[in-house]
């Protein structure tokens, strides 16, 4: 297998040192536990021996991963599954090549103390969210419970939402629920609106690439795909270890970081990753997921279309055994 | 310590003692209350501390507040009328003015800028010694999405966001809220900010006064460091991550209180230190923020210990003082003590002469000294008088033991005093009263058959007493050499002794000339005790008269010569008044009856020297003990076997003869015959001899025992026995006359035993054993000779 | 005086000690009339311990021997001193009361 990967990276007149293949990465946010088995699968070597020579980009508040697939910055990204549904085909056309969070994180946190019990609470009340396809689950929610809350937008922090600007606010179960509690908010004083307790979770991290480097190179992504993997693994048996990589790589790019709260994100991503109740493969996406993903997306009008299963995560035909 | 310590080591280590504990409690007060006051001060400092950083760090941001408020007031009052350059020339101004400022931006809501603005957000800031000019709502950038701009927008008032990262810089941003129109017209229009550099914020706690032993810091309303001396907690913790991290809930309940916006202190385990520690804290009025600041508790304490420590340190060397005067003024009692305690030594080893320590002051040791002193003083006067004592008695003594000598050497001491007379027994003793008495004795030979006996009892005692002695003796002496009379001789020596005797001495003298050829006595007695004739039958006669004045008062004093016989066997006592005057303790004299009982209980038979050992013997038990008051002196004279009434066991003419005279019964017979025997076993003679003599006498004597008598009275028997050759023996009686020779019946030597009469078998048997026998009748007695052949 | 008695062949043998004199004679006598008393009557006196006799001796003698003769018995004197038998002899005593050379002698006599 290795010889041909060799020969394809060759041909692709990409090749690095000691016959590698070098690929670009790029994920979808700054450096956390979110992206472990990425930094795993680079630190302990399962990308060189796949033959990859990995290089990890981080995006932030500016472009995002798939701005820099698209611009060509990167030769793979990091993408929300519903993201990567809305933009298959514009502004390039992508492709799956891994499915890793399974399990949807989204969810509202609300004051008790401001009077947000249940959802019909929210009726009125000034929420802040994310934008973009993180809306659609919000908006199914807020539709599927008939109420109409003032919407602000919500961007890169709560401290709207710890400063009671509003009364709710969007959040990750593995990020922003938890920097509300290292706010020094407990728990019980938050009501939780998880988006998969109301049918709304979609599926979140997966790995994309364009439609033509998969079809190019269906091996590199393949490799890619497996030694990511290989390092949700390694990351799952030593925590310890993986947090350790996580603040060293938040540390070395100026990111605010503390370990707990890179533990919590750990657990609660490796949660998603390899979820209890899921037999199957990691890294695989389901073709019914896929479609449960696009009705909903379709339902919530963020799109009229969406490529066929196979067109959008042909990868998957090659894995299968 | 031990029980009877010198004073010194008692005085030392009470006064240490309590001392130490004194201090040590005292040492140990101090530390806790100070302890107690520095904790409490130290509370007060903390929370004054962090009020006060506050209050300063408030002060500082109200400046920079008050130039953000004003540009957004002017911006706003002006309804962002303004050309853009004066906007510029503002945020320039502003920077230059402010050095605390980072950074000022002018950030506009899409679509409110005037349409003269080329920038949407107009940001200056400081790069280096230079200001930059960026603008901010760039193609990839959307401002708008900032908590910097979003918060003031929404929460509608001015807002110190949470600290954060912006190009490699840690800041903060004060945004206030721009709005256009009024009333139901107003919106908002934007933010206009400044930022600080956590840096610059960082520096401004440095400069508080939180001194060395603590620490401030800066939180935001989110528990996130803002400032904090531990670099790395800065942005990346909060307290409530630290909690976390840590599993301590306390810590997050700590946490809640500080950014609550209320003011608190509490005991604290510092991050930065470890230490115990203050944690006081206050919300800042300008941002809501949390100050703290933390002053190290044990910091403290060691400065308490350190204090304490040095409390010790003074409190020793103050000890060792104390120590070294104690020592002082213990040496200053004890040394004055004890020198004299050694003066002391040295008088009890008999230096009277040597000096007392001279005492400083008047205290108890001088006086002391002093009552010694005066001790030392009546003691040596004390020895020298008793030095002066002892050497008068020492002095009288040697008088004494002169005149003792001088007595003694005068007295006669050879006894038998005429060694080729055996017939003569005479014995005398002197037992003097204390040293000396005025007794004495004498006797001397005239001639070859005369003897003079004295004894003399001088008035007074001592040297004159023996001196006076002495004179008389050899007065006595020459008296004799002219004279044989006795009362001549007294005449003489009275004369002599009157002569010059103005110390009225005088001396009871008696002297007599004994004729050994007949016994004869001739005597003169001047004022002594009457001597005594003791026969040898055991009665006894008293010499009373004729008697004269002492010799030595009367001067011509008549003194007469008594004559009489000293019967063979008989002796002449005499004796001093010591003898009859002695007493016992019940002051009861021995008196002329006892002496004359006695002498007569111990019979004529006892030689001189036994006599009179067995009268001091009596004497003695009668005293018993009691101090002998006076000279005790005796001489007893007797003359042994005269020839016509021999007595005693002598040799007279070249024989051996006894003489016994024994009561008239069987128990003084056998008596008699054993006197008898032990006189023949001590004279060898043969075992015949002895059973002729005993077979005679006890045959004969039996006889008169149970024959010669008819009445009840008293007889006695008297036999005398000579050995010579052959031996005779004589028995005398003063029974009826009866001549066994002729009245005995002749025995009857024929017939059966049970028809003989035992009766004149003893003379049978006598004279079978070859005695003969003479009888004759002399002086109404009767006088039976045997004469015993030696073989 | 001193007594040792032992008795031989049912013959008493007395040995007399001291004089027999006017002291020591009542002794004797009261000594054997004792013996003669409790039966008694077969008597030797060994007389070897006896250096005198008076006649209040010789009367002594007399009056055991005529105890003895009164009750059928015999007496015996035997290892007579010089003395006594000087005594004895000069007393015609020795005609009287029967005497002995020696104690062997005697005790034969009496059987």
């Amino acid at each position: 297998m290795l010889a041909g990967l060799d020969k394809i990276a060759f041909a692709q007149g990409e090749v690095a040192g000691a016959g590698l293949s070098k690929v670009r990465v790029a994920l979808q946010w700054l450096p956390q536990s979110q992206f472990a088995g990425y930094y795993m699968a680079r630190d302990k070597g399962f990308y060189r021996e796949a033959g990859l020579d990995v290089e990890l980009i981080h995006t932030g508040p500016g472009p995002s991963a798939l701005d820099y697939l698209a611009q060509d910055k990167a030769d793979f990204a990091t993408l929300f599954l519903t993201d990567a549904i809305a933009y298959a085909r514009d502004p390039v056309p992508l492709a799956n090549v891994a499915q890793f969070v399974r399990r949807s994180n989204l969810m509202l946190v609300a004051w008790k103390d401001m009077g947000i019990e249940k959802p019909a609470d929210l009726n009125g009340r000034r929420v802040s969210h994310w934008q973009g396809t993180f809306s659609i689950a919000f908006t199914a929610f807020f539709r599927q419970h008939d109420i109409q809350p003032e919407i602000l937008p919500q961007h890169h922090s709560v401290n709207l939402f710890l400063r009671r600007g509003v009364t709710t606010c969007s959040a990750m179960l593995y990020n922003e629920y938890h920097r509300i509690y290292q706010a020094g908010i407990d728990y019980d004083k938050l009501t939780l609106f998880k988006m998969r307790d109301y049918g709304l979770g979609f599926p979140e991290d997966g790995l994309y690439t364009t439609a033509e480097r998969l079809e190019r190179n269906p091996k590199q992504c393949l490799a890619l795909r497996r030694a990511t993997i290989e390092g949700w693994d390694y990351a799952r048996r030593y925590p310890e270890e993986v947090i350790d990589a996580v603040l060293r790589e938040a540390h070395r790019s100026g990111v605010p970081a503390n370990r707990p709260h890179s533990q919590w994100m750990l657990e609660h991503i490796l949660e998603s990753i390899f979820p209890p109740d899921y037999k199957g493969e990691p890294g695989r996406l389901d073709e019914e997921t896929y479609r449960d993903t696009v009705d909903s997306l379709k339902a919530a009008e963020m799109i009229q279309s969406a490529p066929a299963f196979e067109e959008f995560a042909p990868i998957e035909t090659l894995e299968a055994p | 310590m031990k029980r009877c310590a010198s004073i010194r080591v008692r005085m030392m280590s009470w006064v240490l003692a309590v001392t130490v504990t004194i201090l040590a409690a005292f040492i140990l007060w101090s530390y806790f209350s100070a302890r107690h006051r520095l904790e409490a001060d130290m509370e007060a400092r903390a929370f004054s501390l962090a009020d006060g950083a506050a209050r300063r760090i408030d002060a500082k941001l109200g400046v920079l507040q008050g130039v953000v408020n004003g540009m957004a007031l002017t911006l706003e009052s002006q309804e962002l009328k303004v050309p853009f350059e004066n906007v510029r020339a503002m945020q320039t101004k502003c920077l230059e003015e402010n050095d605390g400022i980072y950074g000022v931006c002018v950030a506009l809501e899409p679509g409110v800028a005037p349409t003269n603005w080329p920038d949407l957000a107009a940001w200056e800031y400081r790069a280096g010694d230079r200001l930059e000019y960026v603008d901010l709502a760039g193609a990839e950038y959307a401002h708008t999405w900032e908590d910097w701009y979003t918060l003031p927008k929404h929460l509608d008032r001015p807002v110190w966001s949470e600290p954060y990262e912006w190009e490699g810089v840690l800041m903060v941003t004060y945004s206030v809220p721009i709005y256009l129109g009024a009333n139901e017209e107003r919106r908002f229009a934007g933010v206009i900010t400044c930022d600080l550099t956590l840096d610059w914020l960082e520096q401004m706690i440095k400069e508080l006064p939180l001194g060395e032993d603590g620490y401030g810091l800066l939180m935001s309303r989110n528990g996130t460091y803002v400032s904090h001396p531990m670099p790395e907690l800065v942005l990346n913790e909060s307290v409530f991550s630290i909690a976390e991290q840590r599993g301590e809930p306390e810590l997050r309940a700590v946490g809640q209180r500080m950014v609550s916006g209320r003011s608190g202190i509490l005991p604290f385990v510092s991050f930065a230190t470890g230490e115990l520690s203050w944690l006081a804290f206050t919300s800042l009025e300008s941002a809501d923020w949390t100050m703290a600041a933390l002053i190290s508790l044990e910091e403290m304490r060691s400065e308490i210990l350190k204090l304490s420590r040095r409390q010790a340190m003074v409190g020793f060397a103050g000890l060792l003082l104390l120590c070294l005067a104690v020592r002082m003024i213990a040496r200053s009692i004890t040394r004055p003590i004890s020198n004299l305690r050694d003066a002391a030594d040295t008088l009890a080893n008999g230096n009277l002469d040597s000096a007392l320590p001279v005492p400083c002051g008047k205290d108890e040791v001088a006086s002391l000294t002093q009552a010694f002193g005066n001790m030392r003083d009546n003691l040596k006067r004390y020895m020298a008088d008793l030095r002066k004592t002892t050497a008068a008695r020492e002095r009288m003594h040697s008088e004494l033991r002169i005149a003792h000598d001088i007595q003694m050497g005068l007295v006669p001491k050879t006894f038998p005093p005429i060694p080729v007379r055996n017939d003569l027994d005479l014995f005398a003793v002197i037992e003097p009263a204390r040293e000396v008495g005025g007794d004495f004795y004498d006797f001397f030979l005239l001639d070859e058959k005369r003897m003079v006996v004295a004894i003399g009892d001088v008035s007074g005692k001592g040297v004159p007493a023996a001196l006076f002695m002495a004179v008389t003796r050899s007065f006595l002496r020459s008296a004799f050499r002219s004279d044989t009379d006795p009362a001549e001789v007294m005449t003489h020596v009275n004369a002599e002794l009157n002569e010059g005797n103005e110390s009225c001495m005088f001396v009871t003298l008696f002297f007599a000339v004994f004729d050994l050829s007949d016994g004869s006595l001739q005597y003169v007695n001047a004022g002594h005790n009457p001597p005594i004739i003791l026969n040898s039958d055991g009665t006894l006669e008293w010499i009373s008269s004729p008697r004269g004045p002492a010799a030595g008062v009367i001067e011509d004093a008549v003194y007469a010569t008594g004559k009489t016989t000293l019967p063979a066997g008989a002796a002449l006592i005499l004796y001093t008044d010591g003898v009859t005057e002695a007493m016992n303790s019940d002051e009861t004299l021995y008196g002329e009856e006892r002496l004359e009982a006695r002498l007569s209980a111990s019979g004529g038979l006892l030689s001189c020297r036994r006599l009179i050992d067995e009268l001091l013997a009596d004497i003695m038990e009668f005293t018993a003990g009691a101090e002998q008051s006076d000279d005790i002196t005796i001489l007893a004279l007797k003359q042994k076997c005269a020839e016509s009434t021999g007595n005693g066991d002598c040799e007279v003419d070249g024989n051996l003869r006894k003489r016994i005279v024994f009561d008239s019964n069987t128990d003084a017979l056998y008596k008699a015959i054993k006197e008898l025997d032990e006189f023949l076993g001590a004279h060898n003679a043969s075992s015949e001899l002895s059973s002729n003599v005993r077979l005679a006498l006890e045959e004969l004597a039996t006889n008169i025992i149970k024959y010669a008598y008819n009445d009840n009275d008293r007889h006695r028997l008297e036999v005398d026995l000579r050995l010579a050759n052959p031996a005779t023996m004589t028995i005398t009686d003063d029974g009826r006359p009866f001549n066994p020779l002729e009245d005995a019946p002749a025995p009857t030597l024929e017939g059966a035993i049970e028809d003989r009469p035992i009766g004149g078998l003893g003379l049978h048997m006598i004279r079978s054993m070859g005695m003969k026998m003479e009888y004759r009748r002399e002086n109404e007695r009767n006088i039976l000779r045997v004469i015993i052949p030696a073989s | 005086m001193e007594f040792e008695n032992s008795t031989q062949d049912g013959v008493t043998v007395i040995a007399v000690g001291g004089r027999l004199d006017g002291v020591g004679a009542p002794e004797v006598e009261a000594h054997c009339l004792s013996l003669i008393e409790e039966g008694v009557v077969r008597m030797i006196l060994n007389l070897s311990g006896v250096d005198y006799i008076s006649s209040a001796g010789l009367r002594s003698l007399l009056v055991v021997a005529k105890a003895i003769k009164s009750a059928d018995g015999e007496l015996l004197l035997c290892e007579l001193t010089p003395m006594v038998r000087q005594v004895m002899e000069i007393s015609g005593f020795d005609q009287i009361l029967a005497v002995a050379p020696d104690c062997k002698a005697a005790l034969k006599m009496m059987v």
